[in-house]
């Protein structure tokens, strides 16, 4: 099938309308309303404690936490939604979804490995980094601001993206963390990349009311996590000896 | 590769047959470019030349527009299109494994407003394997719930020297009426005249719209020669041609020389009166769409003088 692959033009990809492709995240929201509040909370929960602990252990644990839930959110996303309403519409959904379960599985690893480490308040100094502001900002506004802005369009609350089911906030969060993380992982990165290029491209092709929205949040994530992974600018430099 | 003649099996032989006495005892005639300018609306049909069969010189394309997975109120609606389509005169209808749920959808819409004896059921086989085809069109038939389909066509040519072998094969044992091959967005025309000049395939599907007229040069030309059928998709170019028509008013003479009463049907009936093409299938979710569209199976078509016409107001606007 692939074979044949440079025939295929960019519609070829989307052979659905813009309104059906948002229907799906209503008819996911009134599947499983509240798991989202749950989801919610499992992963804002973690994220501060880790943010506000004074000391690395408690850090340290919360940050953990933090990655499991958010493997878990990608795993939701991957089986409710690529797996399961999108694999309807788009031949290609399924393997957005077996991509999602390994970016999980990884997600899920390395945050146990401790790879995935939000640094103690102690760690990071005074003022945080600009990684780890944006960060949080991310973070926060894929957990709260991203369905809120579809109260500004038709679709309303009912046909709102929530993270852990629906891909976009999922990956926003996703970056937010991974920018805020200690040494932040590049190779973790590389599936949000991929998905949030995908989303420009689906919103492009469909019209859909978030535009690129997704792509440049998800762009600006990705440059600071970058910079502070080869500056170290998450935690603040050890005092002279 | 062996290529024998299309045969005419006896149920399109049949087919044919009672569409052909029909058409010479009812007032209607279905031949449609000798029509009368005086006379009454005549339902336009064309011959697909290797078998005779007449069709509707307008079908059906389910492209985005079937793919609504399981929302139960979209599948309703497109239902509703559906029995617009019937009850406008429809019988082509064209769809696609690579659709998404299309398929499937189609066949909750027959099932809901009834499979009428008269469907021309077109599909298409698109997978890279030659060795999956049966599997294929069986999963393809479950799909609508048709007991065969009067067109089996090779998707974007892929595998193609793979399934034709095949659909003859299902050809033969009455499995499948007609064999088809399709591109479209103007991809890979070379190739399908290769395949036109060397092979005997009944259909071939491309795009065909007064902007994207590129097949006029070769593969309209040689499908005519060929006698192989046309089906016209993107007739709209996906709905921007008409976004674009819509600002404009419609030419009064395109009422009086074409019995045009929008501009689907100016658009349509353009395309349909070239005289290679057999029927175009345009896609929509409206039914007040659909109604317009079938309306361009009425009166008459243009002739080449009027076509010619048609396409320099198009070009001024």
């Amino acid at each position: 099938m692939f074979g044949e692959l440079d025939t295929y033009a960019l519609i070829d990809f989307f052979p659905f309308s813009g309104e059906i492709y948002l229907g799906l995240f209503e008819r996911q929201n009134s599947a499983f309303w509240p798991l989202h509040l749950l989801i919610g909370l499992l992963l804002l929960a973690p994220l501060l404690a880790a943010f506000f602990s004074r000391k690395t252990p408690r850090a340290t644990a919360a940050s953990r936490i933090l990655a499991v839930a958010l493997a878990a959110s990608w795993a939701l996303v991957a089986m409710t939604f690529f797996l399961g309403v999108y694999a309807d519409l788009n031949w290609a959904a399924p393997y957005f979804g077996w991509v999602f379960l390994a970016q999980a599985g990884a997600l899920g690893v390395m945050g146990l490995m401790g790879k995935v480490e939000i640094p103690a308040r102690a760690e990071r100094g005074r003022g945080a980094s600009v990684s780890t502001t944006l960060g949080l900002a991310l973070f926060l506004f894929a957990l709260l601001g991203y369905p809120l802005l579809s109260l500004l369009s038709a679709r309303g609350l009912r046909g709102a993206e929530f993270i852990g089911l629906a891909p976009d906030p999922t990956v926003i969060a996703t970056i937010g963390v991974i920018a805020m993380a200690r040494t932040p992982r590049l190779l973790l990165l590389l599936v949000p990349a991929a998905w949030s290029a995908a989303a420009g491209l689906t919103a492009t092709a469909l019209e859909l009311d978030m535009g690129l929205l997704t792509a440049v949040l998800a762009a600006s994530g990705i440059c600071v996590a970058t910079f502070a992974r080869f500056t170290g600018s998450n935690v603040a430099p050890e005092p002279p000896a | 590769m062996s290529d024998s003649p299309s045969p005419l099996d006896r149920r399109t032989f049949i087919k044919a047959s009672a569409l052909a006495l029909a058409a010479t005892s009812a007032p209607l005639p279905f031949t449609t470019m000798t029509a009368r300018a005086d006379g009454p609306l005549h339902f336009l049909t064309k011959p697909i030349p290797s078998t005779k069969v007449p069709i509707p010189v307008i079908g059906m394309g389910t492209w985005i527009t079937f793919n609504v997975g399981g929302d139960k109120r979209a599948r309703d609606m497109r239902a509703k299109v559906l029995r617009a389509f019937f009850a406008g005169g429809g019988r082509v209808i064209d769809s696609s494994p690579m659709y998404g749920s299309s398929q499937e959808v189609l066949g909750y819409a027959l099932k809901k407003v009834g499979r009428p004896e008269s469907l021309f059921a077109a599909d298409k086989i698109w997978t890279s394997d030659g060795d999956d085809t049966l599997e294929q069109f069986e999963e393809t038939r479950k799909h609508w719930n048709i007991p065969r389909f009067e067109l089996m066509q090779v998707h974007n040519l892929l595998a193609w020297d793979e399934h034709l072998p095949k659909l003859r094969a299902l050809r033969e044992a009455r499995k499948l009426g007609h064999i088809g091959i399709t591109t479209s967005h103007g991809r890979r025309h070379s190739d399908l005249a290769s395949i036109m000049r060397k092979h005997q395939i009944d259909v071939v599907q491309l795009t065909y719209n007064p902007l994207d007229r590129e097949v006029e040069d070769v593969l309209l030309p040689l499908a005519k020669e060929k006698g192989v059928a046309i089906l016209a998709n993107r007739p709209f170019q996906g709905g921007k041609l008409l976004s674009k028509l819509q600002r404009h008013p419609l030419p009064e003479w395109a009422k009086v020389e074409a019995d045009v009463e929008n501009w689907p049907q100016f658009v349509l009936k353009w395309i349909v009166s070239h005289p290679a093409v057999t029927c175009a299938i345009p896609a929509t979710s409206k039914v007040e769409h659909m109604r317009e569209n079938m309306g361009a199976c009425h009166g008459r078509l243009p002739d080449q003088k009027t076509r010619a016409k048609m396409l320099a107001h198009l070009r001024s606007l």
